[in-house]
């Protein structure tokens, strides 16, 4: 029964012997995962299990669902208005506003801080997130006080993919996530910069419109379809061949 | 309000203005090189012979729709808006706004469709006579027709009852709620009932059973699955299907008695059908509305400044023509707009033609059908 | 009328919401949407758990008591089964349309009839759709369940596993059950006159058709025969990896 990617509906019996048992590090549980005392940890969501015993954690791959706020995410949000000292961001459709605070861009005081209207994008990290609160989000570092990329998002196009591609896109092992489109649409000679937040939104911007478009169509058609490798291969040349 | 009013009269001047330089070929004028239409085969080029003709015939129809019921179009810019209290129907960023409207002046649409290209068009039957289920794109519709006798409306004695009815539900957006219909649900009835009910696409008399006593009450309901964007012209493919593909019981009549069969005893009979009008939706872009788009999608309905729906079947009459508010857009691009929808009629048409077809051939295993019908005809 | 002898599933097929599903079985067919967590309106919301928020549309018609009713049942029946407690001050909306009901070929039905037993047996049709958008949607939840109908007849011959119109007609009662994966009962709706015996013996029934079998079961099921009944859990499991694998082809 322990292998790797195990199938769990919610509510199935993981066994023992899968869980990991660092002698020192305290276990770790991940996404779709939860804990009733003393010792039973069950699924929430139907997907695979995984581990890491390196860093004694377990969690439940899946794909979909509505991004749920989680500390250290970065997301792009919507500005929906400004009141008081804060902004109040939009990042997933329906959900309820992340605050941001009017001071939490870099190097900024009251009266440098960023003009944002309703309709702006900012790149953004989720600062807090609690269910009992709301979720508050950041775009400077509080450490370095560095922006690190995190700001408004000017111009360019938001595209929306599933949550897992986001995933993907985030992931710092390129070569496990098996998304190569992007690096495909590079080495074709496209010049374009890409945002992902983990909520599902890639911002592209920075090249021509029409490059954008493409590098746009060829995400969503990755993740609508399922393409791996060699079929991501097929749509990057289809999609150059129709660029004069 | 003010704005219906005041386009209104500014279309008439248009109308009248090319009414009267009907001989001459109107100059493209405001007609960007952009325009897809422009660049089309020049079978539409306004300078031909034959669709001078057309044009005029055009000009007529459009013009008489418009004198005959000025009041109709002014009530339907006066939807009241519904009070905002449901969660917030999610809204594009600027930033989305202001990419699609560049690349539209670069001629690109976000999905790499060109400006006169429909989506997919997909149509599906059900098991049962009757349900319908069309996928443009990604938007979803599901009709389904059902019949029962009634009593016919005392002014209407001859006539059956045909009553079509959409609701926008939670299904397809948590900002629509039960009960509380939204512009987008108003506009997309309207449309249904003036493209469909009144131009006579169903025959209403043959509902009839026993003037002023009994008649039968057809009814569509149209359930939106999924919207992303023109929701009419799909809406109105599932309709039109839905009725053509619905089988009634089938029924007699003797003396003052009326029998209805069931299934079991008689094949049931489908509807006198007339003719089959479809829509096709423009959405425009541009300050003065010089681009036109066919079949926008969601994202694109979003910065459109005008849309245009005109109603025709497969032989290119036009049932209904609607320009709801935006900014005022050229005549002569909304009549090359026209043209571009009898074509994209023909083949919508042919495909739902075809579908039926094949559906019929599906259930009909072996010539039964055929044979039963011939016996029920006997019979009555 | 045909009966489409295998159940028939799709999942994630509507785009713009978190999850959505079709399921046909015997007849009956449903849509369904889910859309959660998202924001409550203020004079619902709960402090402390989310509320969900149960649709019910009829295929032709305006909805009225009947389809009140069946939400109600429905809403009270899957909030056991979310984590509702992870999501305060939330809204899950479960938006369920039926498309398509079971024709009675020897009767002409009027539009907006509504009797309870018809009433019921809809019911497993909608519940076991609205599971399977839930699973789409990655609805945190404790387990999955599914539900049946077993129909009665009057002339007391054997029970009958999802009735057609005709036999839900000429049966004495009809029961619907609703069983977790796990085999505890959540939701139990009867109706007609019936013993305690036949309850018992169509609660077993159910609960066969509804609970998990283990392993070793299924394998000595198999040789047993080809007219075996669709076990439900198995079915919702069947979907949900397909979802899964095709999600994760990339691992």
């Amino acid at each position: 029964m322990a292998e790797e990617g195990l199938f769990v509906l919610p509510g199935d019996l993981i066994d023992p012997s899968f869980i990991p048992s660092h002698p020192k590090k305290p276990l770790r549980l991940g996404p779709g995962l939860r804990h009733i005392p003393p010792n039973s940890i069950l699924p929430t969501v139907s997907g695979q299990v995984y581990t890491d015993n390196r860093k004694n954690s377990i969690w439940v791959e899946y794909n979909g669902g509505r991004y749920v706020p989680s500390t250290n995410d970065q997301v792009i949000g919507q500005i929906q208005r400004s009141a008081g000292e804060h902004y109040y961001v939009n990042i997933a459709p329906y959900a309820s506003n992340a605050v941001l605070p009017h001071l939490a861009f870099e190097g900024v005081t009251k009266k440098t801080r960023p003009q944002l209207n309703p309709g702006a994008l900012v790149y953004a990290r989720v600062a807090l997130a609690h269910k009992h609160m709301d979720v508050e989000l950041e775009c400077v570092s509080p450490s370095t006080g560095k922006a690190d990329g995190l700001g408004p998002l000017v111009d360019g196009m938001v595209f929306n993919v599933s949550l897992g591609l986001a995933r993907r896109l985030s992931m710092s092992k390129k070569e496990n996530s098996k998304v190569i489109v992007l690096d495909l649409l590079g080495d074709a000679g496209l010049v374009f910069e890409v945002v992902v937040g983990r909520n599902g939104r890639v911002w592209i911007g920075g090249g021509s419109v029409a490059d954008t478009v493409l590098v746009g169509r060829a995400l969503t058609q990755t993740d609508e379809e399922d393409h791996g490798p060699e079929a991501q291969k097929n749509v990057v040349r289809r999609l150059l061949s129709e660029r004069k | 309000m003010e704005k219906g009013t005041v386009e209104l009269q500014v279309w008439h001047q248009k109308f009248l203005r090319y009414l009267a330089c009907e001989g001459s070929p109107p100059a493209p004028g405001r007609i960007s090189s952009r325009d897809p239409l422009h660049d089309k085969s020049s079978s539409h080029s306004p300078s031909s012979g034959a669709s001078q003709s057309w044009f005029a015939i055009g000009i007529a129809l459009i013009f008489s729709s418009f004198l005959k019921s000025p009041d109709k179009l002014n009530s339907e810019t006066q939807i009241p808006l519904p009070a905002v209290n449901m969660p917030r129907e999610a809204e594009i960023s600027t930033n989305e706004k202001q990419f699609l409207k560049t690349a539209l002046t670069e001629n690109v649409r976000i999905d790499g469709r060109l400006f006169e290209q429909y989506r997919p068009l997909s149509l599906g039957f059900g098991e049962e006579f009757g349900v319908a289920e069309v996928e443009l794109g990604k938007t979803r519709i599901l009709a389904k027709v059902s019949a029962e006798v009634t009593v016919p409306y005392a002014d209407r004695p001859f006539d059956g009852i045909f009553q079509i009815v959409t609701e926008l539900s939670p299904m397809v957006s948590p900002a629509f709620e039960v009960n509380r219909p939204t512009e987008t649900e108003v506009l997309l009835s309207r449309l249904l009932e003036k493209t469909v009910r009144r131009s006579g696409a169903l025959d209403t008399e043959s509902l009839c059973l026993m003037a002023g006593k009994k008649c039968w009450a057809v009814r569509v309901d149209v359930h939106v699955l999924s919207h992303d964007g023109n929701l009419v012209d799909a809406a109105c493919v599932a309709v039109v299907a839905a009725l053509r593909h619905f089988r009634k019981p089938d029924t007699s009549v003797e003396g003052e008695m009326v029998t209805v069969y069931t299934a079991a005893e008689r094949e049931p009979t489908p509807l006198s059908w007339l003719h089959s009008p479809y829509c096709v939706t423009w959405s425009f872009y541009g300050e003065e509305g010089e681009m036109a788009l066919l079949d926008a999608s969601w994202k694109e309905e979003q910065v459109q400044v005008a849309s245009f729906t005109v109603s025709l079947n497969r032989h290119g009459e036009v049932c209904q023509i609607a320009k709801l508010g935006g900014v005022a857009v050229d005549a002569v691009l909304l009549l090359k707009c026209t043209a571009g929808a009898t074509v994209e009629v023909k083949r919508i048409s042919e495909m739902v033609d075809q579908k039926l077809e094949e559906d019929a051939k599906r259930r009909d295993k072996g010539g039964l059908m055929a044979e039963l019908r011939a016996e029920n005809e006997r019979e009555s | 009328m045909t009966i489409s002898a295998a159940p028939d599933v799709v999942l994630d097929h509507l785009s713009k919401a978190d999850g959505s599903a079709s399921y046909s079985y015997a007849g009956y067919a449903v849509t369904a949407t889910v859309n959660g967590p998202i924001e409550a309106q203020r004079r619902d919301e709960q402090p402390f758990e989310a509320i969900v928020d149960v649709i019910v549309r009829p295929a032709a018609g305006v909805g009225g008591t009947r389809e009140r009713h069946l939400e109600s049942i429905l809403c009270s029946t899957l909030r056991h089964l979310i984590l509702l407690k992870n999501f305060p001050r939330q809204l899950f909306q479960i938006a369920l349309q039926i498309t398509s009901v079971p024709e009675n070929d020897y009767v002409n039905s009027k539009l907006m009839q509504a009797s309870s037993s018809q009433n019921l047996s809809v019911l497993p049709t909608l519940f076991q759709t609205a599971i399977l958008a839930l699973v789409s949607a990655a609805v945190p939840m404790k387990t999955t369940a599914s539900a049946t109908t077993i129909a009665i007849p009057k002339d007391y011959g054997s029970p009958l596993l999802n009735p057609t119109p005709r036999q839900v007609q000429t049966s004495s009662s009809i029961h619907v059950f609703a069983f977790t994966r796990q085999g505890d009962l959540l939701l139990s709706q009867s109706d007609g006159s019936f013993s305690q015996d036949e309850w018992d013996v169509a609660h077993d029934i159910a609960k066969d058709v509804c609970m998990e079998k283990k392993r070793e079961e299924v394998d000595v099921m198999l040789d047993d025969d080809e007219s075996q009944t669709q076990n439900m859990a198995d079915l919702i499991r069947a979907e949900a990896q397909m979802k899964t694998d095709s999600d994760l082809h990339w691992k």
